[in-house]
Parts: C-alpha cells; structure tokens; sequence
C-alpha cells in the first residue's frame, strides 16, 4: 500500500491547495453528517412556536426559523439528506454508467453505436427537467429524487468510461495480453477497469456536487425530501415566503450549499491534477 | 503445420477501403525458422496480427490460415483465445509499452500459464522464477514483485519472451523483437530466442525491417513490399542470389564492418518510400521506386519465377537484373 507511487503522491497532494481545500470542505460535510447522525445542539425537527424568528445567540447560533426551530441543528441534518443523495445517485450513475461504457468499449462495432446514440438522446435534455418530469410521475419523495438524479448521471459516466476505455484498449499491453490467450472479458475487468478507476473517481466527485444541487432544486419545489426530513433544499424553499421578514432563512442553507458543492468541486479537479499530472491546467 | 493460403488482409481507411496485404501465402514447418522482412508499412505486422486472430477492428481478411488442420480464419473468439499464447506465443517490437504499468511481472509471467492451466497454484511460483532464469533476468526472487517501470528495456523484452514461451507454445512470432532495443541488447535477445527455440523444438515467425537480421535467425525468408511477397527462398540460397530489385536494395542497405573507415563506400538506400496502403499502384508493388521499371511492371503483377530449388522471385526483369 504505502510503496514509492503512492508516498509520491500524497507528497503532491498535500501541496495542491485546491485538493486541500475542496477535501476540508469535503470533509466538514461529512463529518457534519456523521455528528448529526447522534447529536445536534436541538431536535431539528421539533418545533417551539415561543422562539420563532429569535436572531441568533449563543443558545441558537444561526437563531431559528419560523417554527422557533433551531437553524444551525438544521442545517446540520440537512447534510444527511445531501450526502445520502449523493452517495445514492452517484452509486446509480456509476454501477449501470460505467457497465454499459465498459460493455460499449469492449464489443465496440453495432453495441457501442447504439449506447452512444442513447447517451447523445438523453445529453439532448436538460437533466434536471427531465429529473423533475420523473418524479413527477414516479411520485415525489426522497428515494425517487435519489433515483431520477441517478438515472440521468448514467449517460455521464458511459461516455466518460467508453473513452477512457477506448483509450486503454489502444495500448500495446493489451494486445499483448489478448495474444497470451486472454478473454475479452477478463481483460475488461483485470486491465482495463482498474486504469480508469481514477477518471471516474473523479468525475464521481463532480457528479456528487451536480447531485446535491439537483436535489436541492427538486426538493425546492417540493419533489425531494418531504417534511419533516431536515433538507437544505426544503429550507430554501420554506424560507421563500419570510424573505421579507427574516432574509436569514434562505442565506444559511444557500451557503451550506455553496460550500458543500464548492468543496466537491475543488476536491475534483484537485484529484484530477493529481492523478494524471498531464490534464493540470496550467496555472 | 502452418499453412497460409492467398491471404489478403483489407483495411477501413479515412481515405477508405484498401488491401494491405495481397496474396501471401507460405508455409512453416514444425521446428522450422521464418523471417518476413521488409521496410516499415509493408504489412509485416498485420500478417502476424492475421495468424493470432488480432487484427485491427477497422480490416477483414480472405484466404486461409490453417494451423494444425484448423482454419483460424473460420474460428471464434472462444477458441482462439485457447490457441493465443498456448499453441502460438507472440512478441511484440515494443517493450517500453507491452506490460501492463499496473502489474507486478510475475504475475504478468503467470498469466498465460494460468490461463491455459498448465500449472497448478502451488507450482506457480516456482515456474516463473525458472522462466526468469531461463531468460537470462538476474536475482529472479527479487525481480518477480518488480513493476516494469523498474525494468531496463532490454529486461522488459526478456520478460516478454518469458511470457510468451511459458506454455511451450509450437510456434513463436516475434514482430520486430529487439528494434527498440540497443544494438548489444539486439544480438543478446536474438541469441536467446533463438536458443529458447532450438531447446524447445518450436516454429519461429520472425519479423523484421532487417535483412541482417533475418538472415543470421532464420532458416527461410519472405521478403515483402507493399503488402506482397516480392521474393522467398531458404536464407543460404537467397542471400546467395538476391534477385528481386528491392531486396538487393535491402541488402545494400546492410551496414558492415569494413564499411566504416572506407569513404569511397557509402550505406546505399533505397531512393522513395513505401508507399501508403490507399495508394499501392497496381501491377509491381515496387514500381514507383525501381530503377529497372518498364511498361509490362505498371501493367501487370508479376508472377512468381523460380530461380532455383526453393527460391522464387516476382518480377519482369530478373533477366536484366542479372
Ligand atoms: N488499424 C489500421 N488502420 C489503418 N491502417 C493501418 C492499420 N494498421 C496498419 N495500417 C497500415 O497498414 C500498413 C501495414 O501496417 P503494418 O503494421 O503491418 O506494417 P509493418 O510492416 O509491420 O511496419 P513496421 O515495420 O513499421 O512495424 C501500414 O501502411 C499501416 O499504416
Ligand atoms: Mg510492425
């Protein structure tokens, strides 16, 4: 594990300031999940009519919203919500995204013509038009966010792995192995696979960013998470009608938001630089 | 046992479709050495490509390659992967690029072994260390966890032939084996192949663009240009009686010893290139370069004409030649 290759490149890592950065932020997020899982500083989802509105104070750090509960315990619930869409559609995009772009860049001919059709098809539409329309037939709710959000990552990664694959396919150590009697199949999974995992960890980040906005989009016009499950996008959306009254509201998730997709972004291209030096922009 | 008939190899081009390999046939008999030699672009390697079943996505092929009663034109994925490296071995020109950066070189040794079950899993080591030795790989026990990268090219190519010999296939295709490599390594790699060969009894297919070479290796040669045999016979007959224009021309194009300090006598080469597969003109392949070219060369493709016993030629004007 710990041989010269990888030694080599935490060294690089830990120079690389927005791999830094983004991680950190990356980080908080989870960790902020992970602690909400036991404890928030208030029952996110109780609600005290007394304190509604109150600004924050040492008690209520962000204040409270208009059913007097507290903003920060919220907003670290919140995250649960973010993370779990994420982790789910992103798992959707790359389980089925990355099968059919191997499947595509191995049978190559009829095979990867008709994937690729299909992932131009679906490219042609806005995704999270086409997120909305179907949860809006499927139903509404969490899971179907999850799975709409997912569906539409499939074409991202079939195409980003039918190229990367393609990429390796080309090389000259394949061939050697096909010529030691090595399956095409085997050859998929053993050689190939393993030389794009980076690309699609990668792009997986970035997907995970596209996912917890669409999610905040959809949950924004109530297609998402329902109440009372805690959700940034929710909030943004309850907060709609105080902005008037108590601007506050919208201005927290929004930076939880920002922060969270900033942090996987940065954490993305950072990884990106990192493990294949060659697509560093230059700076 | 390798018996390839009228093989023609055509390719799907941006300048569309074009034949790159014409009308070869050839025979390799068991334990017996083959050299195809001729300059970059001749189609070389698509031959060997054609006899493992690896041709490009972009070519079909025509004719027949008959292996051991089997035509391997006529096989399906499945049963040539069960012939690739276990009844024919191949090595390839490029040892920088040939092993997987991702693997350790023992488990790439391993890999034909394992695949065609010719060792059980407690003998696996022990195997690939005696390949290591075999091919000359100092301090085996310490190479075998080496990723290539820590390999010099010469030992790359070493662990190619370990890999493609490890089944004790019947035939070896080597498709230009030591031209990335130093001309000290070069001989070091030839002579080990060629002892592995000896000792184990197989067929050779040797390619390269070095008549030298394949002359000093093999026991046959087949000498092409743009994508036709030009010339074939056994070694001593051929480089004895070298008729065909172009392989005069390759022969001129030898480098030797007593030429360095002499001024008088320069490396000859030949003048032109060889021409892309979209545009090989019909008639003689060579015409576009030969200096002995007449009408009857742009119309017609020449037959073959014996010169002696097992040695044939394909041209108009081997009488002017001589
Ligand atoms: N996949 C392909 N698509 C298009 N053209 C190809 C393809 N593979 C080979 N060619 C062309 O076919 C011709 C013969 O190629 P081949 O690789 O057999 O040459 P070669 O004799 O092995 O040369 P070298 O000594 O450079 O290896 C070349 O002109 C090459 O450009
Ligand atoms: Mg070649």
């Amino acid at each position: 594990m710990f041989n010269k290759k990888n030694i080599e490149f935490l060294k690089r890592a830990i120079k690389h300031r927005s791999f830094i950065v983004g991680g950190s932020m990356t980080l908080l997020l989870i960790f902020c999940a992970f602690i909400s899982l036991f404890w928030t500083p208030w029952d996110p989802i109780k609600q005290n009519l007394l304190i509604r509105h109150s600004p924050p104070s040492w008690e209520h750090l962000l204040g409270t919203d208009q059913f007097g509960r507290d903003i920060f315990s919220v907003i670290m619930a919140g995250s649960q919500n973010s993370i779990s869409v994420g982790l789910v559609s992103v798992s959707i995009g790359i389980i089925f995204g990355v099968s059919i772009g191997l499947l595509a860049s191995t049978k190559r001919g009829w095979v990867e013509e008709l994937i690729m059709r299909l992932c131009d098809f679906m490219y042609a539409f806005p995704a999270i038009l086409l997120a909305i329309m179907l949860v809006a037939t499927i139903g509404q709710g969490s899971i179907n966010a999850m799975v709409a959000i997912g569906i539409f990552s499939i074409p991202v990664f079939a195409r980003l792995t039918r190229g990367a694959a393609n990429a390796i396919w080309a090389r000259e150590y394949i061939l050697a192995s096909r010529s030691a009697g090595k399956g095409l199949f085997r050859i998929t999974i053993e050689h190939v696979l393993p030389n794009i995992l980076s690309v699609i960890i990668v792009q997986a980040t970035i997907q995970f960013a596209l996912a917890i906005l669409a999610e905040a989009a959809l949950s924004f016009l109530g297609l998402g998470a329902q109440p009372p499950t805690p959700s940034w996008g929710r909030m943004l959306s309850e907060a709609r009608s105080m902005i008037y009254l108590n601007p506050w509201l919208a201005v927290y998730p929004g930076i939880a938001i920002a922060i969270s997709v900033l942090g996987l972004n940065l954490l993305g291209d950072g990884l990106r630089d990192l493990v294949d030096p060659r697509l560093a922009r230059k700076r | 046992m390798l018996d390839i008939k009228n093989l023609n190899i055509n390719l799907n081009t941006v300048y569309g479709d074009a034949t790159a390999v014409r009308n070869l046939s050839f025979k390799l008999e068991k334990g017996k050495t083959l050299g195809i030699v001729g300059e970059s672009g001749c189609g070389k390697s698509l031959t060997a490509l054609a006899v493992m079943g690896l041709l490009p996505e972009n070519s079909w092929s025509t004719g027949e390659i008959i292996f051991n009663n089997k035509n391997l034109l006529s096989l399906n994925e499945d049963k040539l992967c069960k012939i690739r490296g276990n009844s024919i071995g191949m090595i390839f020109q490029e040892p920088m690029t040939s092993l997987n950066p991702l693997h350790t070189i023992g488990k790439q040794i391993a890999e034909p072994m394992i695949l065609h079950g010719k060792v059980t899993r407690s003998m696996i080591k022990k195997e690939v260390l005696n390949l290591l030795d075999m091919v000359g790989i100092p301090d085996p026990l310490k190479r075998i966890s080496s990723f290539p990268h820590e390999l010099s090219g010469g030992q790359r190519q070493r662990v190619m032939i370990a890999m493609a010999l490890s089944c004790k296939p019947e035939i070896l295709i080597a498709d230009e084996p030591t031209t990335a490599l130093d001309v000290t390594i070069q001989k070091q790699i030839l002579d080990l192949i060629k002892d592995l060969i000896d000792e184990f009894g197989m067929s050779m297919i040797l390619i390269s663009h070095d008549l030298g070479v394949i002359a000093n290796n093999v026991q046959e040669i087949i000498v092409m240009y743009g994508g036709v045999c030009v010339e074939k016979g056994y070694t001593k007959k051929l480089i004895n009686n070298i008729s065909h224009p172009y392989s005069q021309g390759l022969f001129s194009a030898i480098p030797t010893l007593e030429m360095q300090e002499d001024s008088e006598q320069r490396l000859k080469t030949i003048p032109g290139s060889v021409p892309e597969i979209t545009e090989i003109p019909k008639g003689c392949t060579f015409q576009g370069r030969c200096e002995y070219v007449s009408d009857i060369c742009v119309k017609n493709s020449p037959n073959s004409v014996k010169i002696s016993e097992d040695h044939e030629a394909y041209c108009f004007n081997l009488d002017k030649l001589n």
